[in-house]
């Protein structure tokens, strides 16, 4: 069998199955939400940028892959599609904080609103986070192997990795 | 996002003069004659900007300034190790520094590059420009870039990368300068120029 590494980009996402690899690299504020089932060995993993689409409806290409709000719900329709009795779970890596920005209008940064975000709509969707390594000031790397019971990887740049 | 090719123009007459004097500075400082390219303005996706430019991944001494006053925006000066070592080593004349002495120099560097670029502009457009003291982290350039944009409010899939690129004894010396105003600041900027 051909163990793929798929590379899940900026404002995107990618469903692949074991043994393939699910990567994303680069997550600042950004979100990177592996949504898995154990039984079928099918997994997404989704590269969000920012919260909430709402305020972006009116306009014509509304990247729907960029949003929590509608990543999330349309990636997990076609998982469900494709494995009906999936008991599907999460883990969630970024949502930092880069050079400690202050932002002026939310009292929150962008990468906490992205956890919140990304926390309700798994809720929502009634799926349970096993495992998070959110928050703080580095930008991470994350890399899934499918075939390894969705042992999840995740690099920061003068750290050691961690695996969750 | 649509400019015509005047106002292109003019944004890039701004980031010249800008980079001029921050490549002059950069000169004055290390005691070499620092150069630089003709600026760059491209309107991009951000997968285009990690082929083009620097990939997401690559590892990065990345300075973030943020401009406050008339023309709110920030600035950062992103350095691949090989340049930022060349630089801090020409800066303290010690090519086996200490790493906080490294970051120390090169936040000093973005303080002094990013002052002369904004009083140039200042002086153009006749704007009060302040930035902030900068911080420099090391990290994954695709976390930096996309965490900056975001936090200046701008959220299209297409990012307006306004960039100067430096030259070192005719060779390329791996730095960047990105230019990243809050949303309708270049307008602002193009007003005051007249265009």
């Amino acid at each position: 069998m051909i163990n793929d590494e798929v590379r899940v980009k900026i404002a995107d996402y990618k469903i692949t199955q074991a043994p393939n690899k699910l990567i994303t690299v680069g997550l600042g504020s950004c979100i990177g939400t592996l949504v898995y089932d154990e039984r079928t060995k099918i997994a997404g993993l989704s590269h969000i940028m920012l919260p909430d689409s709402t305020a972006f409806t009116n306009q014509t290409t509304l990247n729907i892959a960029k949003f929590a709000d509608s990543a999330l719900p349309k990636m997990v329709a076609e998982l469900k599609k494709q494995a009906p009795n999936g008991h599907f779970k999460a883990k969630i890596v970024g949502g930092a904080n880069m050079f400690n920005f202050q932002s002026q209008a939310n009292s929150l940064n962008i990468g906490q609103r992205n956890i919140t975000a990304v926390e309700a709509v798994l809720k929502n969707l009634r799926i349970p986070v096993i495992a998070k390594h959110v928050g703080g000031n580095s930008g991470r790397t994350m890399i899934v192997d499918l075939a390894a019971d969705f042992d999840t990887t995740v690099r920061i740049v003068h750290h050691d990795v961690v695996h969750i | 996002m649509t400019y015509s090719a005047l106002q292109l123009d003019g944004l890039k007459e701004i980031m010249n003069i800008g980079g001029g004097h921050a490549a002059t500075s950069i000169s004055q400082l290390v005691n070499k004659p620092i150069n630089m390219h003709v600026p760059e303005i491209k309107i991009l996706t951000y997968q285009a900007l990690y082929q083009q430019i620097i990939s997401d991944d690559t590892e990065v001494y990345a300075t973030f300034s943020q401009v406050i006053g008339d023309l709110p925006g920030a600035f950062l000066f992103v350095l691949g190790d090989q340049a930022a070592n060349q630089l801090s080593t020409l800066m303290l004349g010690d090519s086996e520094l200490l790493p906080e002495l490294k970051r120390s120099a090169l936040n000093e560097l973005t303080n002094i590059i990013t002052n002369s670029f904004l009083n140039a502009i200042a002086n153009l457009v006749n704007k009060q420009l302040i930035a902030s003291l900068p911080q420099v982290q090391y990290d994954f350039f695709g976390a930096v870039i996309s965490s900056t944009y975001m936090a200046l409010d701008q959220y299209d899939d297409q990012i307006m990368v306004i960039r100067n690129e430096f030259i070192y004894e005719e060779a390329r010396l791996d730095a960047s300068l990105f230019f990243i105003p809050q949303v309708g600041v270049l307008e602002q900027m193009l007003d005051a120029l007249g265009i």
